[in-house]
């Protein structure tokens, strides 16, 4: 008779109604048990197994992957995993329209030299796109700059050539775009969302001056009314769309962000189409490290979570990307990803956004034509920089979810493992998600 | 019981802090 033992890569949350969230970072499920279900499944996934799956409850655990057959090799899955990583019919593309940005914030670590993406660089994206269409079934595109969006005529040529490609070829072709917003109207909104690009990330640190204190305009001006105006125009539209709403917190603005949760909430509560995000600034290699007010990350721990507590309970939405993370594969950064690669305006290739002037992060170089001059020894330290020399990261129960390569970048310069804080605080999240979900469901109903 | 993500075959759909 097979004995069913519990998955070693299991997350468990009580919930506040006394029931149960689980999590398997190999399969992705979620399931919320109640009260009346957690003891039995408390007492089925104990060490010893269980050999008769005789009730719904069992079978619900085995079908999740919540237990798994005595003799499955979980860790020859995460491997197997691992490899599966290198395919050949995903793209992941994440380009500089420009290196350029009409903000100055205090905390950003880019140094704004060079300009709009070349004629050369242009030709040379639609070309590789072309070329490879013919293998691939999923094409992503990350609009990054500078600041994609003062080059919005780059974006359009290339979306029509992607989405033209991708019809050609039956490919299924989606796109995100990190943006301050501030050209943003409901316009070119329209327009981004015509070109496929669906998700968007967009930075608000405090309301009014607070916002303005770290991000201004090159000139100094701030950028808080104009930044609204844009959101407000946005949630009238009817389109498809997920915007997170992402907050970067400091020893300055963290008293100040309960302020600004109570004034999002007035236009963004409800509509689950805006999410919030909470992170906090950290010293990532700009010029103004050294004086910026940082938490320590006993404090950066805590308050992510807390502010994700208090956005919920006033009725804003959980981003998208905090569920999107815990799952199998999806905490691995596209730096470790060998399918993707950042496109610099001057054609110059990378594996991370952050560190552009690293050498070892300058992989290469595309041609008009679409071909590229890469370096396989650099581009090998960005992949094999993960779970596999780690046993912390290969006997961990996140390990499916993120590899080990959740920032490269920072393992090689920290010597740290580079843990998600979704992992760190699952129990956190696992009930965070259940309370949005929750909550969604009673507004729904 | 609520599932609120269901299972997948995880094959076939294949900054953490301050960086000094």
């Amino acid at each position: 008779m097979t004995k069913y033992v519990p998955s070693k890569f299991n997350a468990l949350s009580r919930t506040e109604d006394g029931g149960l969230m689980m999590f398997n970072s190999y399969t992705g499920a979620m399931v919320h048990f109640s009260k009346d279900e957690k003891d039995e499944v408390m007492a089925s996934i104990r060490r010893q197994g269980v050999e008769e799956l005789d009730t719904e409850v069992k079978q619900a655990l085995l079908d999740n992957g919540f237990i798994v057959p005595e003799h499955v090799d979980e860790m020859k899955r995460a491997q197997v995993l691992h490899q599966s990583m290198h395919r050949t019919d995903m793209m992941h593309l994440i380009l500089m329209t420009t290196e350029q940005c009409n903000f100055r914030c205090t905390y950003c670590y880019q140094d704004f030299i060079k300009g709009r993406m070349t004629p050369e660089v242009i030709s040379g994206v639609k070309n590789l796109v072309k070329e490879r269409a013919k293998v691939l079934s999923e094409l992503h595109i990350s609009w990054f700059g500078g600041e994609p969006l003062l080059e919005l005529d780059v974006i359009e040529e290339l979306s029509r050539s992607f989405m033209e490609t991708a019809r050609e070829h039956d490919i299924a072709y989606s796109a995100d775009i990190s943006t301050n917003a501030w050209f943003l109207t409901r316009d070119v909104f329209e327009k981004l969302l015509s070109w496929e690009v669906r998700q968007f990330m967009i930075t608000i640190d405090g309301v009014g001056e607070m916002h303005d204190r770290t991000r201004h305009l090159a000139g100094g001006q701030g950028t808080f009314d104009r930044i609204m105006e844009n959101l407000k125009a946005i949630k009238e539209s009817d389109g498809q769309f997920d915007i997170t709403i992402r907050v970067n917190f400091d020893r300055e603005n963290m008293d100040e962000v309960t302020n600004l949760i109570k004034y999002l909430k007035d236009y963004f509560a409800g509509d689950d189409r805006f999410g919030m995000f909470f992170r906090p600034v950290g010293r990532w290699g700009g010029p103004n490290d050294e004086e910026l007010p940082i938490c320590n990350h006993i404090v950066s721990n805590k308050k992510i979570w807390e502010f994700q507590e208090e956005a919920l309970q006033e009725g804003l939405s959980l981003s998208s990307m905090i569920p999107g993370i815990m799952a199998p594969t999806a905490s691995v950064c596209y730096a470790a990803k060998p399918y993707a690669m950042v496109i610099g305006s001057d054609g110059q290739l990378y594996k991370c956004t952050t560190c552009l002037n690293e050498e070892m992060n300058q992989v290469g170089k595309i041609h008009a034509d679409g071909s590229m001059d890469l370096d396989y020894d650099k581009i090998a330290t960005w992949l094999t920089t993960g779970e596999e020399t780690d046993s912390g990261c290969q006997s961990c129960f996140f390990r499916p979810a993120c590899q080990g390569n959740h920032c490269p970048w920072y393992r090689i310069i920290t010597g740290e493992r580079p843990c998600p804080y979704e992992k760190r605080n699952v129990r956190k999240v696992l009930n965070l998600i259940w309370k949005d979900r929750f909550a969604k469901e009673a507004v729904h109903q | 019981m609520k599932v609120i993500r269901p299972a997948s075959n995880p094959v076939k759909k294949s900054v953490p802090g301050n960086l000094k």
